[in-house]
């Protein structure tokens, strides 16, 4: 089929939550790059009948593009050789390109598996202001999806004096800077205030290496992470940002952080704050001691606040590689674990920690993690507000969302899966309790796109309402839902077939979503003035927009 | 055009590529690049490139050299895409473009630091951008290299002389050590040294790291100075280690840059440390991230299977050397091939599009001069510890082709 | 600042010393080289079917406004060029008569025998057959050892060429500072020529090295300052020379057998600069205004330890350079050509120096280096197809 302006999607059993649509047969119809309400009976069609269709996936919380990512990329060479991914043979528009695979594809590999998997749109999930030029250029090598990044905020030396001196107005107003020279979508704190007690220096064995607790002094007792958390989701909530603050809290990983997470949500109670890879931070137990689950309690929380969303984090059993601003954390996992390891302190800013793994079904900690990640899912009453992710790579990749998808709409297979898992740490966890809960495809069509898009505040996306962007995914109605996600029939970015019979077929540019916050320009004398005095690049060349 | 001062100008003579030169220009000519070391001011010059189109030696136009270009790579069985010195990220994307559309074996001038970056591979890595260890280091070894030699501000830009967040008198919050591994020496102006034997280096640090982890070593003689050292950096608020990535006069030891970065990641234990990897200019850090995003792998990346697979140690050198290539593309200051490189390509039909190309030494079928990047063009550039910084061109829009438009054209020419 | 023009076949060194002396440098010559370009201005670089000329260069910075004007190598023997030179500028430096003078071999060898100092005997014809000296055919416009040849029994003196008598010895030259009466003395270096180390033959300048007192590169040493030192003043009184200027001899047994005077700034000057710490650049200029530096060579030489050395290195086969910009933080090269230029055998690639205990050290330091450099930069150019 050619490359039609107008497209009526005929007779698909369409799934658009967002506009109260579940499982309805009706025509969608597409003009140009929007959906629009109809069309002239003699406009090409595309024959759905039988077939499911969603608005575009959109992943709120992947590492794909950007400086960590590149060093993850090239950390992994093997992982390269063993998944070659030769240009795909397109219809029309500038030849496909070639690459590699793995947990951390290559640019051009990563566009083309998004839109194979039916996701238009996706959000790299950290990038050190310092190198968001370098994202920028890697997101443009990034074919089809339109995408966005979250620019790190919290472990930054000039954030944290603005914090030290009561200064938040100031900081709000950097923060709305920051934004815009960087061109980012979104405010990302990672492990607020620990990754600046990493760099900072001063050895011992725990002493000053990380932050444990949201009143730990950070450099001063003026800041704290509670502080750093209630400063920047102030600013993100006063800028009226389309997305809030996406946090990373403190304490990933390690046995009893349920606390840690469930006082930082606390914190900022009242307010939009978005919780990401929700199921690294939901842990019961105690440092040293056994772990458990304490996901039923996170959860309840998130229930019960409707301002918090979270996105899971599942781990899926398989390989995976760490890569993350948290660079302590990191340091933890290469000393117990692997061979290889990266870490990369960012000048004033912050950090990357990266350490190849693999989630096995007969380590008991990975098995209670992923028992976590569905418990979060199954326990969760408000699909709006819970949102699929793997944390890719961090978690599993993001080809393992079908899986993940069957494993929330399939009680039987799941059960069964559960049955092969390292049982250990699971007493009491809910999954062995008889979870029963099985995702609807409506619920799936939340959590992959409808909800996440809303959370962002992509008001074009996400639904297939008259005006939203003409991205649409149709898939067979598979009863295996992975085999049904994993190949949808027909990817639709922006209007252009980019998946025909399963096949990707073109490969338009997608568009890079920004927001650009006004502030007050005065923030920008103080700032000159630090950065001459402390940094190692120009202020005039510092963000991503062009200079020349 | 009228004399004008154009500031934060981004240098690429070597890895450090400051971006603070403020480049003068009088008539069309670069007078003066201030801030710029002796060598930032060498890479400047005065602007004056040539601009010379050739065919087969003569004169040509622009439209018979691509033509003549695409016919020749097109038709080639075996071609090499190689990314020399003096080109922006922007135009180091194009250049893998074309060797992806033509099958091509590709590789740049980023494989000088081969051994640096094999073993970041192996290993991972214990780093940090420049001006971390500005902020922070307040112990900095320098081992068997003086950076002032091939990184004039490497120390008074960046990582000794400047004030930091945890090192409020800049020089005096710091001790500099230099290992001095028989002739290659470290600063001359160190607090301390130590005198490593060649034949000791890689055990010595594999002591040291030995010390650092607490596993009791034998008191040999010969490593008492250096575990002594590892004793003292244990003790540091947070140690950089500097190292050359790039091969020096006197050839290193192949297992040094492993046994270095292992013994940073070890020094995290007990403290925080950071192994810096001094690289060249020209942005080839730059052709480095580049390939590794568009690839999956840093340099000798072959697509000759129709998708990108990796050759450390059959790179352009060892190609060209095998008399395996039949035509190549260089794109880039040719004058910056490595020797093997250069000498490589010699019998074969080649394009070179960049700064000087019709000067080049192998005689290319088809060259095309441009401009430099970073002084008569635009576009991204890397420094050594991966930042990305912009390019501010100062002569742009003078005489000087741009390599950015005229790689484009030939991509499109070759259907890219 | 005072804006200076420089002009001669290679001005890298003496600008190098202006630019660090305080002056705004405008350099024209035949290279343009890399390191000249880091200390000028302004660089014009002026080759006319391949070689530098001096009429050319003059032409190429006619509307280039400088206050004071220097020559250099390359325009001793054009008196004419120097005139149109110095047309609008100070010129700084021996004004076109006293070139005349000081370049005829005949003046010198008379004003050598006026001083009671000894000097090889020169002739325009052929001497009478079964004369037992050797002879040099000279080109009387020559420079750098350029076109001058063993003299073959018989042969005809050709036109614009005279005959000096072969005077075995060790070549080296005297360096001072004039003020068209007196003269101070600078430096007293060994001269290399024709050495295959350096890809020299015949009699191509190929480097100088600086001794200390009593270095054995020259024999009754002391005596040597002595009377080479009488001889600078010889020709300074007898020329009227201003500026900085050089002589060269052949040593033996203490006694400068004069060859030729250099009234201009040398290539052994650079060495001066970098073993005694004083500007050349500067003392030139003030001794143009008749103001002699109270240097003491003589102490000089005995407070310094080393021999410090420079040779030129000249392509012994088709060269090719690779990337040259980092040369320039080598402080012991110069005279850096542009990235991938390429040089004809015998062309001259770039000048190295060196250091060492004692002169043959230093000697043998730069031969070192000069096999260095030949490896790194022969193997680039292309195998012939």
């Amino acid at each position: 089929m050619s490359q039609p302006t107008r497209l009526r999607i005929a007779g698909g059993t369409v799934y658009d939550p967002a506009n109260g649509v579940e499982g309805v047969v009706h025509d969608v119809c597409i003009e140009g790059d929007r959906i629009v309400a109809e069309l002239p009976a003699s406009a090409p069609r595309l024959d759905a009948r039988g077939m499911v269709v969603m608005p575009g996936g959109v992943d709120i919380h992947a590492h794909v593009a950007g400086s960590s990512v590149n060093h993850a990329r090239r950390l992994l060479p093997e992982e390269h050789a063993a998944d070659p991914a030769p240009a795909p043979r397109l219809a029309d528009g500038p030849p496909g390109r070639s690459g590699t695979g793995g947990t951390v594809p290559s640019t051009f590999a990563t566009g083309y598996r998004y839109a194979g998997l039916g996701y238009t749109t996706a959000m790299e999930a950290a990038v050190a202001p310092l190198a968001a030029r370098h994202a920028h250029a890697e997101l443009d090598d990034t074919p089809i999806i339109d995408a966005g990044f979250f620019v790190l905020l919290g472990n930054d030396d000039y954030l944290l004096r603005q914090i030290a001196a009561g200064e938040t107005v100031r900081a709000r107003d950097y923060a709305a800077w920051l934004l815009g020279v960087t061109r980012a979508y979104a405010i990302k704190v990672v492990n607020p205030g620990g990754v600046a007690v990493w760099k900072g220096g001063g050895g011992g064995a725990d002493g000053g290496r990380n932050v444990r607790g949201l009143d730990d002094a950070v450099g001063s007792s003026a800041v704290t992470p509670r502080k750093i958390l209630e400063t920047l989701a102030g600013a993100a909530n006063a800028l009226a940002l389309p997305h809030p603050v996406h946090i990373h809290c403190n304490n990933l990983g390690q046995p009893g952080n349920a606390a840690t997470t469930l006082e930082s949500m606390r914190t900022l109670a009242g307010q939009r704050a978005h919780f990401t890879h929700l199921q690294f931070h939901s842990y019961g137990g105690a440092l040293g001691k056994a772990w458990a689950s304490a996901a039923r309690e996170v959860i309840e929380y998130v229930n019960a606040h409707a301002e918090v969303s979270v996105d899971v984090g599942q781990v899926m059993f398989g390989p995976a590689t760490t890569v993350t601003a948290d660079g302590p954390v990191e340091q933890l996992l290469y000393a117990s674990s692997g061979r290889k390891w990266v870490n990369i302190d960012i000048e004033l800013e912050s950090g990357c920690g990266i350490v190849p793994y693999a989630y096995r079904e007969r380590a008991a900690v990975a098995a209670l993690q992923w028992a976590v990640g569905l418990e979060l899912f199954l326990l969760a009453n408000d699909p709006w507000r819970v949102v699929l992710s793997t944390d890719h790579p961090n978690g599993g990749t993001f080809l393992s969302y079908p899986e993940l998808i069957r494993l929330l709409m399939d009680r039987a297979y799941r059960d069964e899966r559960l049955k092969g898992v390292n049982q250990k740490l699971l007493a009491g966890n809910a999954l062995l309790d008889g979870l029963s809960r099985e995702y609807t495809l409506g619920e799936i069509a939340i959590i992959t796109r409808a909800g996440p898009a809303r959370l962002l505040g992509l008001t074009g996306k996400g639904h297939l309402g008259p005006g939203a962007d003409a991205d649409v995914t149709i898939y067979a109605n598979d009863a295996d839902r992975a085999k049904m996600f994993a190949t949808p029939r027909y990817v639709i970015k922006a209007g252009t077939l980019v998946v025909e019979d399963g096949q990707l077929r073109r490969a338009p540019t997608g568009r890079r979503l920004t927001v650009r916050p006004d502030y007050d320009a005065a923030v920008t004398k103080d700032l000159k003035r630090f950065f001459d005095e402390y940094a190692c690049v120009g202020f005039e060349n510092y963000g991503a927009e062009p200079v020349a | 055009m009228t004399d004008r001062s154009v500031a934060n100008v981004t240098c690429l003579g070597c890895g450090c590529a400051c971006d603070d030169i403020t480049v003068v220009v009088k008539q069309d000519s670069i007078a003066e690049a201030r801030n710029a070391c002796a060598l930032g001011a060498a890479w400047f010059g005065d602007g004056t490139v040539p601009a010379e189109t050739r065919v087969n030696g003569r004169p040509a136009s622009l439209e018979q050299a691509l033509t003549e270009a695409a016919r020749l790579l097109g038709g080639a069985k075996r071609p090499l895409v190689y990314l020399a010195a003096d080109i922006s990220c922007e135009t180091q994307r194009e250049g893998v473009a074309i060797a992806d559309r033509l099958h091509a074996a590709t590789d740049s001038l980023a494989a000088t630091a081969t051994t640096a970056v094999l073993a970041a591979q192996r290993r991972g890595r214990a780093g940090a951008t420049l001006g971390e260890i500005r902020q922070h280091a307040d112990l900095v070894v320098f081992w068997a290299v003086d950076p002032s030699t091939r990184y004039p501000r490497y120390g008074s830009r960046y990582v000794v002389e400047p004030r930091g967040v945890a090192a409020p008198q800049g020089r005096n919050s710091r001790t500099l050590i230099a290992v001095d591994v028989g002739e290659s020496r470290g600063p001359a102006d160190a607090d301390g040294r130590v005198a490593v034997a060649p034949t000791d280096e890689v055990d010595g640090l594999e002591m040291m790291r030995a010390a650092v982890q607490g596993r009791a070593g034998g008191a040999d003689a010969r490593f008492r100075t250096v575990v002594e050292l590892a004793r003292r950096m244990t003790e540091a608020r947070y140690v950089a280690i500097v190292a050359d990535g790039e091969p020096g006069l006197v050839p290193a030891d192949p297992a040094r840059a492993e046994a270095l970065i292992t013994l940073a990641q070890a020094l995290n234990g007990p403290t925080r440390c950071a192994l810096s990897t001094l690289r060249g200019g020209g942005n080839r850090s730059g052709a480095d991230a580049v390939l590794t995003w568009q690839t999956g792998f840093p340099f000798a990346v072959d697509f000759a299977r129709g998708h990108p697979s990796y050759h450390p140690q059959a790179g352009a050198a060892a190609l060209l050397g095998a008399g395996e290539v039949d035509a190549a593309l260089v794109i880039g200051t040719p004058a910056t091939l490595p020797v093997p490189v250069a000498a490589g390509l010699a019998g074969i039909r080649s394009v070179a599009i960049g700064p000087r190309a019709s000067a080049a030494t192998f005689q290319p079928a088809v060259a095309v001069d441009t401009g430099v990047a970073g002084i008569h063009e635009g576009g991204t550039a890397f420094r050594m510890d991966d930042v990305p910084l912009p390019l501010r061109p100062s002569l742009e829009g003078g005489g000087a082709r741009a390599a950015l438009v005229t790689v484009r054209a030939l991509r499109d020419r070759l259907g890219a | 600042m005072t804006r200076v023009l420089l002009a001669g076949v290679s001005t890298r060194g003496f600008a190098e010393s202006a630019a660090r002396a305080g002056y705004e440098v405008v350099a024209v010559d035949g290279f343009g080289d890399l390191d000249l370009v880091a200390c000028a201005t302004e660089v014009h670089v002026v080759r006319v079917g391949g070689r530098f000329s001096a009429r050319a260069a003059v032409a190429a910075v006619r509307d280039v406004s400088c206050e004071a004007a220097v020559y250099e190598a390359g325009f001793e023997n054009h008196p004419r060029a120097v005139r149109a030179l110095a047309a609008g500028r100070v010129l700084w430096g021996n004004p076109p008569a006293v070139l005349a003078r000081a370049r005829d071999p005949r003046r010198l060898a008379r004003v050598v025998g006026n001083a009671g100092l000894p000097g090889p005997r020169v002739r325009f014809t052929r001497p009478a057959p079964g004369a037992r000296s050797g002879w040099l055919v000279k080109p009387l416009r020559s420079g750098g050892g350029d076109g001058v040849a063993v003299w073959r029994r018989g042969a005809r003196v050709p036109r614009e060429s005279y005959l000096q008598e072969r005077i075995s010895g060790v070549t080296g030259s005297i360096v001072f500072a004039a003020d068209g009466r007196r003269a101070v003395p600078l430096g007293l270096s060994r001269m290399l020529a024709g050495e295959t180390a350096f890809g020299a033959d015949g009699f191509r300048y190929c480097g100088s090295i600086l001794g200390s007192a009593g270095d054995p590169q020259f024999s009754a040493d002391d005596r040597l300052l002595d009377r080479a030192t009488l001889l600078a003043e010889s020709v300074t009184r007898a020329f009227g020379l201003v500026g900085v200027n050089g002589v060269d001899f052949i040593a033996r047994r203490g006694l400068p057998y004069a060859i030729e005077v250099n009234p201009r700034y040398t290539a052994a000057m650079e060495l001066v600069e970098r073993a005694y710490g004083i500007s050349l650049f500067d003392v030139h200029v003030r001794a143009c205004r008749r103001d002699l530096p109270a240097f003491d060579l003589g102490a000089a030489r005995r407070r310094t330890r080393d021999a410090v050395g420079k040779a030129v290195v000249y392509a012994r086969r088709p060269t090719a350079l690779g990337d040259t910009r980092p040369w320039v933080l080598d402080s012991d090269v110069r005279d850096i050509s542009p990235p991938g230029t390429r040089f004809a055998p015998r062309e001259p690639i770039c000048t190295i120096f060196a250091r060492g205990r004692d002169a043959a050290a230093c000697v043998a330091a730069l031969a070192r280096r000069a096999a260095r450099l030949y490896r790194d930069v022969e193997r680039r150019e292309a195998r012939s197809a």
